[in-house]
């Protein structure tokens, strides 16, 4: 083998990736080839010095540059602090369950029959049952309202399908929440804990419906700012 | 009898002693940053960036485009975090994302001049070996920075990635989508220009 194939073969040797026999090879020529032996130690000095190279440090005004191109780029629809909106929603929407039925099941525990009334009645025995026949009118004005609402909101392909199936789940949340409502004041219809209980989820799920359908419409129109804003809404 | 070193093993393969564990946080991670949480995103940077800049800032040859290269890998892997599959670590995808950028970056370049220096696939012929120049043992870093600095785009990439991030010669010619033997002789043609330079003599 010529001194100039030798040479081509330093790069292995420094490396370490030469098996035994080349290197008995090559080691024997190195013993007869001071050229061979002047690179084979440049190189080891090259390669030690670029493996110890310092680190460099990236100055600040990158990441301060790259922040702010992030800011100006296309946000994806957001809502509490980073959290997806209709993840967001998951637990507005459980609180106000576990409120209502915290609330109804401990008036439940500490009532006793005739207080309900009377703290509906303050004034003449007959108000309950006008109260009781506007709560079942204002039921069935927003059960009207809901419904629309829901035909709407029905047609979500504008969201994908994660967060139509979340916001599908907040919504079952919600028809639990009236379910009960409704079954408990079956047995007891002026029961006025259960009828706040389901106003509260009716107006809850109206709500979550108005704003599905707005959030629909600011993604139809490709409007992430106004979509944004709604999210913002549903923050305060 | 100069004894050759230990062949190093390069960090961006080096796996995790626990790929699954660390991969979930790489996923949730990524899914944090992809939701737009601007911390997860900081998070991200200040994890990968030191490693990165290294990277960008060699191969680039310069601080200020490595400034803006290391800037344009970040904002790359901002917009593309939603085909982040944990398949590797977060940090070899972003590390094959950056060598990807780099290589664009040095094509552009090199289109740019007149005078081409030489290929990233050309099977480069070796310097001529100088007659007996001898590189000093303590060799000075900045004198090295500046003499990787001067290297062909072509030869200083494949280097960067072997001497200095410590990569084999089969995973250097993966990373650049050459053959093995180009990786090798590249790397030679390099280690021959710095000797020079490094003694003196170019």
């Amino acid at each position: 083998m010529s001194c100039q194939e030798y040479e081509a073969q330093i790069g292995d040797y420094v490396d370490g990736a030469m098996d035994e026999a080349r290197r008995a090879s090559f080691e024997s020529h190195l013993t007869t080839c001071a050229s061979c032996q002047a690179i084979v130690a440049d190189f080891t000095v090259i390669r030690a010095a670029s493996l110890s190279l310092e680190p460099q440090v990236p100055p600040p005004h990158v990441w301060r540059k790259l922040s702010a191109a992030i800011e100006a780029e296309p946000k994806p629809l957001l809502g509490f602090g980073g959290t997806p909106w209709w993840r967001a929603l998951a637990p507005v929407a459980a609180m106000a369950v576990l409120v209502a039925s915290l609330s109804w099941t401990a008036a439940q525990l500490t009532s006793v029959p005739g207080e309900r009334v009377a703290r509906l009645t303050p004034a003449t025995p007959t108000e309950p049952v006008s109260i009781l026949a506007e709560y079942q009118r204002a039921e069935r004005d927003l059960s009207s309202t809901i419904e629309g609402l829901e035909r709407i909101a029905s047609d979500s392909t504008a969201l994908d399908m994660e967060t139509a199936d979340v916001l599908k789940a907040n919504l079952t949340v919600l028809d639990g929440a009236i379910g009960e409502s409704r079954e408990a004041l079956k047995n007891e219809p002026e029961n006025d804990v259960a009828q706040e209980s389901l106003f509260e989820a009716l107006r809850n799920k109206v709500a979550l419906l108005q704003d599905t359908i707005a959030l629909i419409n600011e993604m139809r129109k490709g409007n992430q700012e106004g979509a944004a804003r709604i999210v913002s809404g549903l923050n305060q | 009898m100069v004894t050759p070193s230990a062949p190093r093993q390069p960090a961006a393969t080096t796996g995790p002693s626990n790929p699954t564990g660390v991969r979930a946080v790489d996923l949730e991670l990524a899914q944090r940053c992809r939701r737009g949480d601007a911390e997860a995103f900081e998070e991200l940077y200040r994890a990968h960036a030191g490693r990165l800049y290294n990277l960008v800032f060699r191969m680039a040859g310069s601080a200020d485009e490595a400034d803006d290269l290391l800037q344009d890998v970040f904002l790359h892997a901002h917009r593309k975090l939603a085909s982040f599959r944990g398949d590797s670590s977060l940090g070899t995808w972003l590390y094959r994302l950056a060598v990807n950028h780099c290589l664009d970056f040095l094509r552009g370049r090199q289109a740019k001049m007149t005078r081409v220096t030489d290929s990233l696939d050309e099977e480069g012929a070796s310097e001529p070996a100088a007659a007996s120049p001898s590189v000093p043992t303590a060799v000075s870093r900045i004198d090295l920075e500046r003499a990787i600095a001067r290297l062909p785009d072509g030869c200083r990439t494949a280097f960067v990635l072997h001497d200095v991030e410590g990569f084999e010669h089969n995973e250097v010619a993966r990373l650049l989508g050459v053959s093995e033997g180009t990786s090798k002789s590249q790397v030679h043609k390099a280690r021959m220009k710095l000797r020079a330079m490094l003694s003196g003599i170019a």
